[in-house]
């Protein structure tokens, strides 16, 4: 089966992890642009990360046979730094522009500031200026309070729901989500209460009409195969394969097609990959043998 | 703006559809950052189909222009140059050499070929001379070729010593060096030298010489008859 990781940090994983998600069926990653675990001191830190992400990690990705897109935005976290804020608001209008930028992502709250409602809401409008879809980041406390905060902003914009994909989900959050319309993400991380067993049961509660299964991995404690584990989690729960495809395939690629640079064709085959090309004479090898494959069966 | 104004024309008459849709991309009151992502936008847009110019667009090129046809320009290519000399000729701040400079450390692979290709058209071109001469150094090897091949910019603008690393850039990464516009009228005795000794090198080292090099020696040949 085919499946997409609409949220994983590849930027902060290795090439082993690329191998193990082609391996395990993963044909299409999202990165959205995040926080890098300490603060950022200067605007020109998330210029070069920008470009990374459309750049050299999309180069990375495709060498282990994986198509990367990617989702751009300041992050909660940092909204509440004037200068940091005021500054990534101006680049913006640039980045988003380029061609692998399918969303405007991850926005939303962290300690649900005032600075953090102004800059979610500017980033909105930029979406709606671009035609981007958003992603949303709910806060991981005071979740309850803190994903209505979100979901109030997002209504005041007047985006179309269509385009908004609300992350972070738990089993008290996700009706509320799809009652407004949007697409609800569900991050499933190892170790803790929201496993792939608990997203199984969310999915046979809710049906897959808009659900979304991430796996968020990044720097932290975390399992980039979180999607695959899920899905055989699902099929332990008698749930259908096309119900299952729907959620791990379908719903990821369609949410970020809408952004019109995600040619959905393309992404039915896996891409073509040969590691002797370089980026900008970089290779991902280190004195390997290349690997190649022509476009890989399904 | 004499050289945009022609472009201008040419594009109105020839690539009628870019140039329409591109002039509609221009708006009072774009920010500087709105303006490089429309730049880059416009691959999404124009996509890589090549551009030629034949019969009477052919003859409208060759009227008022010194230069061949640039027949390795793209859609894109075309797009982005229309966009430029148009935001320019909009806001006179705009393009500058800072600006120009800006471009190139920001853009993706595609945005820095077509910035490459298209230097020389640009309005106030000499003035991105130093940028453009730092490009040769780019790790890009299709950046590099964009630069050095078929493209009058080096041999109007470049200084003797970048002109001539160039070309020795191009032997050193196997480009052959007969599409280097103007080579024959910019190699002089200091470049045979490098080359000859670059060569030498090779040699030594029982490494194949350069393919680029054959044209080099047959300059050097006619330069010594």
């Amino acid at each position: 089966m085919k499946m997409f990781d609409p949220h994983i940090h590849m930027t902060s994983r290795t090439t082993d992890d690329y191998e193990r998600l082609a391996a395990a069926g993963i044909q299409a990653v999202c990165e959205p642009a995040f926080w890098m675990g300490q603060p950022r001191t200067h605007v020109g830190t998330f210029e070069d990360y920008f470009l990374s992400l459309v750049g050299w990690e999309k180069f990375r990705a495709e060498q282990f046979g994986i198509h990367h897109v990617c989702t751009l935005a300041m992050n909660p976290k940092e909204a509440n730094q004037p200068d940091l804020a005021k500054g990534v608001l101006e680049l913006l209008p640039l980045y988003l522009q380029k061609d692998s930028v399918v969303a405007v992502g991850e926005i939303g709250l962290d300690d649900q500031t005032p600075a953090e409602q102004e800059v979610m809401a500017a980033q909105i409008e930029l979406a709606i200026k671009f035609n981007l879809p958003i992603l949303i980041h709910t806060p991981h406390r005071d979740k309850k309070e803190g994903t209505q905060r979100c979901l109030d902003i997002v209504k005041e914009s007047g985006i179309a729901p269509e385009m908004v994909l609300v992350d972070h989900n738990t089993e008290e959050t996700v009706q509320g989500v799809l009652d407004l319309g949007y697409y609800a993400g569900h991050s499933v991380y190892p170790h803790t209460k929201m496993e792939e067993t608990r997203m199984a049961k969310i999915a046979k509660e809710f049906g897959s009409e808009r659900i979304i299964v991430n796996s968020a991995a990044d720097w932290g404690v975390s399992d980039p195969l979180m999607v695959p584990k899920t899905v055989q989690a699902m099929r332990d729960l008698k749930i259908s394969e096309e119900e299952i495809e729907t959620i791990v395939w379908k719903n990821p690629l369609g949410f970020f097609a809408q952004s019109g640079r995600l040619d959905v064709e393309k992404f039915e085959t896996r891409p073509s990959f040969d590691q002797a090309k370089l980026f900008q004479d970089n290779s991902v090898l280190r004195g390997q043998a290349p690997k190649a494959s022509g476009p890989a069966a399904n | 703006m004499q050289n945009q104004i022609h472009i201008q024309r040419f594009a109105e008459e020839n690539v009628s559809e870019i140039y329409k849709a591109v002039r509609q991309l221009i708006v009072p009151g774009q920010s500087h950052y709105e303006r490089l992502g429309i730049f880059a936008s416009l691959h999404r847009a124009w996509g890589d189909d090549p551009v030629r110019a034949t019969g009477k667009a052919a003859a409208s090129w060759a009227a008022q222009f010194s230069q061949p046809f640039p027949f390795f320009f793209n859609k894109t290519d075309w797009a982005r140059l229309l966009f430029l000399i148009m935001a320019s000729e909009h806001d006179a701040d705009f393009l500058t050499a800072e600006t120009f400079d800006s471009m190139i450390r920001r853009g993706d692979h595609s945005e820095q070929i077509t910035l490459a290709k298209i230097l020389f058209y640009l309005p106030e071109a000499g003035e991105y001379r130093q940028t453009a001469e730092r490009m040769i150094a780019t790790n890009s090897s299709d950046v590099f070729k964009s630069l050095a091949h078929h493209n009058p910019y080096p041999m109007a603008y470049f200084s003797d010593l970048m002109f001539q690393q160039m070309v020795l850039k191009a032997l050193f990464i196997d480009l052959p060096s007969r599409p280097i516009l103007g080579l024959d009228q910019r190699a002089n005795a200091e470049l045979f030298r490098m080359a000859n000794d670059y060569v030498r090198e090779r040699e030594i080292a029982s490494r194949s010489v350069p393919r680029g090099f054959a044209y080099i020696e047959s300059l050097q040949a006619e330069a010594r008859a």
